[in-house]
C-alpha cells in the first residue's frame, strides 16, 4: 500500500504547492492591473490605517497602499530569486555532470571547490560582496554567480558518479555514441530530477537571503518595494501597526511553504 | 582460420591490481566461445578488454585481423556488442525501450529513422517481448525481459561479436532456459558469433561450440566443448566438473 | 500437530501491508533428525517462510496460522556469509563470544569448544593465535565460520537460507559436503532454503516446491526429481541444464 501510495501522496505534494505558486506569480505579474494605488504614492492624510476598506493590507507610516506594496515587493523578490538562480543552475549541473562522468582529476578539482565553498558561511560572502559592490541587488547576483553553482555540481556529480558504472552507461560507450551526446541523451534525464529538487530547496534559501540582506539594509534598497526592507521598517510600529511586518513576513513564508511543497512532491514522484 | 577477435598476451588490471597476465585467446567467426572461471578468475575483465571499455596494459586486441589501439572508431565499436549480468541497470530508466534500439540502429546506419521504429518492432517481437514493448520503460519489465530487450539492443546493429558476461546468471531457472533458448536459435539464424561468459557449467554447456577455462588471471585450457566435457585437460579442469552439483541416485 | 515435530507451522498465511496474499496456507513441519528442502524461484515466498517459522519476519508482514511449534534451540546460515560477520571484530573472538553467550564457559573450556570446533571444520587452527578479520578470508572460509557458529549452540534444527549460493562451484562442494556430514554426526534436523533443485538435492531426504506463495508439490527428493507430478516441478527440473560425469 506504501508502494502505491507514496507518488500520490507526492502528486497531492507537488499539486498544492504549484498552486500556491502560481498563485503567487499571477498576482505579482497582474499587480498593475489589480492594485488600485501606486506603490509608491505617499497619502499622509491616510498614514498607519489597518486592514480593511478601501486598504485591505492597510497603509504604512507615509500612507502608501500595503496591499500595492507587498505585490509589487513580490514581483521585485520573485524576479530577484529566479534570475540569480537560472545560470549557478545551468553551470552547476554541466559541470557536475562533465566532473562526474569524466572523473579523474576534473572530478577531483570540482569536488575540492565544492566542498571547500560549502564550508564556507554563506551570509558572511554575501556581505562582503555586497560591501565590495555597495547596496543593491548586483551584490546577490554576483555572489550567486561565484558560488550557487557549486550545491548544483556537487548534485549533479553525485548522481552522475553513480550512474557512470550502469551497464546501460557501458551499453552507450560500447555503441560508439560520443561523451557530448552520453551525457546529453543519456545522464542528464537522469541527474535532472535530483537537480530540480535541491533547486526548490534552494530557491527557497536564496529569498530568505534576499530578504533578509534588504531586512539588514545591504540588499534592494529603497524605495523599490522588498519584503525585506518592508518587515525592517514596519518592526519601530510593531506594537501599534502589526500588519507593516507581519504581512510581508507571511508573504515569505507562504512562497517558502510553496516551494518547499514543489520539492518534496517532485522528490516522492521521482524517487520510485 | 577467420577469428572476429583475437586476444594476444593481453594483461590488464584496474589502478595497481593487475587481473589479467598473458591471456590469449582466439574467437573464431561462427562459433559461441564459453569462457568459464570462478570469481576472481578475471573473465569478467577479459570481456572487459575485448569489447574496448579497459585498456590493456600490454598485449594485442586484433577485431577482424585488424589491431585495435586507443578509441575504437564508430565502425569499430558497432561490430562489438554486449550483454551484461545485472537485469536492473541493463537499460536507462528515463527512455521507452524501443528509442534505445532505434537511436543505435539509426547512429550506425543499419535502418534510417524512418525504418528504424518497425525494425525495433520485428526484432523485439523476435525476443518473445508482448506488442506494446516498444513504447513502455524500463521499470515496467521483468528481469527476463529487461535481459531480452538489452539482447535485442545488442543485436540491433548487426554486430560482428556479441559479449554475453553472465547474461542470465541473475535470472530464475525457468527464465535463464527461455534466454538460452533464445539466444541457441538466434545464433543458427542469424550466424552470430558469441563469447559466453559463466561460471555454471551447465549452461556453458547448453549453448558453447568451444570452452576456455581461466584461473586467477590466466587462460589454463581451451578446446571444444564436446573434448573439454569429456576429457578436461587439466586438473583444475576436472575439479570444476566434478564439483557441479547433480541429480544421481 | 505431531508432538514429534521440533520446529513447524499449520495454514500459514502472510499478507503485506496492501492486503496482498504472500504466503498461502503452508504448512510444514520437522522431526528430529530430518532433512527439508524448501525450492523455490524468486518471489515464491520460501524466505517469509523460513523467516515466519524463526519469527524475523520483516516489518509490516501480516502473519496469520491455524497451529505452530517453536523452537528456541534453532541455528541459522545465510546466503552471504561476509555480511553475516562484524567486520571489525576477529573471526576467533566472534566464535568464542558465541560460546560463552551460549554455553555460559569459562574462557579456557571457550577456548577449547572454539578450537575443536575450528579443526572440526578445516579452517586454519593458527586463527585461534593470530586472529583475523573477516576480510581477510574468502567466502568459503567465511561461511565454514558461520556454520562453526551455528553448531557452537548444539542447535536441533539447522536453518539455511542459500548457503551456497554467494560460493564458487568447487567450494560450494565442500560446504554441501560438509553440512551433509556434520548432519549425519550430529543429528539435527535442516531447514535448507534455495533456488537450486540439485543443490537441494545434495543435503535433503525430502523436498518442498513453492511457487508464488503456495507449495505445489512434496515429497522424497529422489522421486520428486525422477518423477515429478506438478507441472511447475516438471519445469524446474526441465531447467536444470545437465553437465554428465567426465571419462574416467
Amino acid at each position: 500500500m506504501r508502494q502505491l501510495k507514496r507518488p500520490r501522496r507526492g502528486a497531492l505534494t507537488l499539486g498544492v504547492g504549484l498552486a500556491m505558486m502560481l498563485v503567487m506569480i499571477a498576482l505579482a505579474l497582474l499587480a498593475p492591473v489589480i492594485c488600485r494605488f501606486d506603490p509608491l504614492e505617499q497619502d499622509l492624510y491616510a498614514f498607519l490605517r489597518p486592514p480593511g476598506g478601501l486598504h485591505p493590507f492597510g497603509t504604512d507610516q507615509l500612507g502608501r497602499d500595503m496591499f500595492s506594496r507587498v505585490l509589487y515587493a513580490a514581483r521585485t523578490d520573485l524576479r530577484i530569486m529566479a534570475l540569480a538562480e537560472i545560470a549557478p543552475f545551468l553551470t552547476g549541473l554541466f559541470l557536475g555532470m562533465i566532473a562526474g562522468y569524466y572523473g579523474g582529476w576534473v572530478e577531483w578539482a570540482v569536488t575540492l571547490a565544492t566542498d571547500t565553498f560549502i564550508a564556507f558561511p554563506y551570509y558572511l560572502l554575501v556581505i562582503v560582496v555586497a560591501f565590495a559592490t555597495g547596496a543593491g541587488v548586483h551584490g546577490i547576483y554576483i555572489t550567486f554567480m561565484l558560488v550557487g553553482w557549486l550545491l548544483y555540481a556537487r548534485v549533479a556529480r553525485g548522481a552522475t558518479a553513480s550512474l557512470r558504472e550502469s551497464e546501460w552507461l557501458q551499453s552507450a560507450r560500447l555503441m560508439g555514441y560520443s561523451d557530448w551526446r552520453i551525457i546529453w541523451r543519456e545522464l542528464f534525464p537522469n541527474v535532472l530530477p535530483q537537480a530540480v529538487v535541491v533547486l526548490m530547496t534552494d530557491m527557497a534559501g536564496l529569498l530568505v537571503i534576499i530578504v533578509t540582506l534588504g531586512y539588514l539594509g545591504i540588499g534592494v534598497t529603497q524605495p523599490t518595494p522588498d519584503w525585506g526592507t518592508m518587515i525592517a521598517e514596519g518592526q519601530n510600529f510593531m506594537t501599534t501597526a502589526w500588519w507593516l511586518s507581519v504581512i510581508p513576513g507571511l508573504m515569505v513564508v507562504y512562497t517558502g511553504i510553496a516551494l518547499s511543497f514543489i520539492g518534496d512532491g517532485l522528490a516522492e514522484i521521482w524517487e520510485n | 582460420m577467420d577469428a572476429v577477435l583475437e586476444l594476444r598476451h593481453i594483461c590488464a588490471g584496474y589502478g595497481d591490481q593487475p587481473v589479467l597476465e598473458d591471456v590469449s585467446l582466439v574467437i573464431p567467426r561462427h562459433r559461441v566461445v564459453g569462457l568459464v572461471g570462478e570469481s576472481g578468475s578475471g573473465k569478467s575483465t577479459a570481456a572487459r578488454v575485448a569489447a574496448g571499455l579497459l585498456t590493456p596494459t600490454a598485449g594485442e586486441v586484433l577485431l577482424d585481423g585488424q589491431p585495435m589501439a586507443g578509441r575504437r572508431s564508430k565502425a569499430d565499436c558497432r561490430k562489438v556488442q554486449m550483454v551484461f549480468q545485472n537485469p536492473e541497470g541493463s537499460l536507462n530508466p528515463k527512455h521507452r525501450v524501443g528509442r534505445a534500439l532505434e537511436d543505435a540502429m539509426v547512429f550506425h546506419g543499419t535502418a534510417t529513422r524512418g525504418e528504424a521504429r518497425e525494425k525495433a518492432r520485428r526484432l523485439m517481437a523476435r525476443m518473445e517481448l508482448p506488442a506494446d514493448a516498444p513504447d513502455r520503460l524500463p521499470r515496467s519489465f521483468s528481469g527476463g525481459q529487461k535481459q531480452r530487450i538489452a539482447l535485442a539492443r545488442a543485436l540491433a546493429v548487426e554486430p560482428e561479436l556479441l559479449i554475453a558476461d553472465e547474461a542470465t546468471s541473475a535470472l530464475d531457472v525457468s527464465v535463464q532456459l527461455k534466454m538460452l533458448e533464445l539466444i541457441r536459435a538466434l545464433k543458427s539464424e542469424r550466424n552470430l558469433t558469441i563469447l559466453f561468459i559463466s561460471h555454471d557449467l551447465g549452461v556453458i554447456r547448453y549453448v558453447c561450440d568451444d570452452v576456455v577455462v581461466m584461473r586467477a588471471g590466466r587462460v589454463l585450457e581451451a578446446q571444444p566443448a564436446d573434448a573439454f566435457f569429456r576429457r578436461p585437460q587439466t586438473e583444475y579442469g576436472r575439479e570444476l566438473l566434478d564439483s557441479v552439483p547433480r541429480i544421481d541416485f | 500437530m505431531d508432538k514429534n515435530v521440533i520446529l513447524g507451522v499449520e495454514g500459514l498465511n502472510l499478507y503485506d501491508r496492501a492486503g496482498n496474499q504472500l504466503v498461502k496456507d503452508v504448512s510444514l513441519s520437522l522431526r528430529a533428525g530430518e532433512t527439508l528442502g524448501l525450492v523455490g524461484e524468486s518471489g515464491s515466498g520460501k524466505t517469509l517462510t523460513l523467516r515466519s517459522l524463526i519469527g524475523l519476519l520483516p516489518e509490516g508482514i501480516r502473519e496469520k496460522c491455524a497451529a505452530r511449534r517453536d523452537n528456541p534451540n534453532c541455528a541459522m546460515i545465510f546466503q552471504n556469509p561476509m555480511s553475516a560477520l562484524d567486520p571489525l571484530c576477529p573471526v576467533f573472538r566472534q566464535l568464542c563470544e558465541v560460546i560463552e553467550l551460549r554455553q555460559k564457559t569459562n574462557p579456557a573450556e571457550t577456548r577449547a569448544r572454539a578450537l575443536a570446533l575450528i579443526r572440526r571444520l578445516s579452517l586454519p587452527e593458527a586463527l585461534a593465535d593470530t586472529d583475523r578479520l573477516p576480510g581477510s578470508l574468502s567466502g568459503g572460509q567465511c561461511q565454514r565460520l558461520l556454520i562453526a557458529m551455528a553448531l557452537s549452540c548444539d542447535p536441533e534444527v539447522l536453518l539455511c537460507d542459500e548457503p551456497t549460493t554467494a560460493l564458487d562451484v568447487t567450494v560450494q562442494k565442500q560446504v554441501l559436503a560438509l553440512i551433509r556430514e556434520l548432519q549425519r554426526e550430529r543429528g539435527f534436523a535442516i531447514l535448507f532454503v534455495t533456488h537450486n533443485l540439485a543443490v537441494a538435492a545434495q543435503v535433503c531426504e525430502s523436498l518442498m516446491v513453492m511457487r508464488q506463495g503456495e507449495i505445489v508439490e512434496r515429497g522424497p527428493a529422489r522421486r520428486l526429481l525422477t518423477a515429478p507430478c506438478h507441472e511447475y516441478t516438471k519445469a524446474l527440473t526441465g531447467a536444470i541444464l545437465p553437465v554428465p560425469e567426465r571419462e574416467a
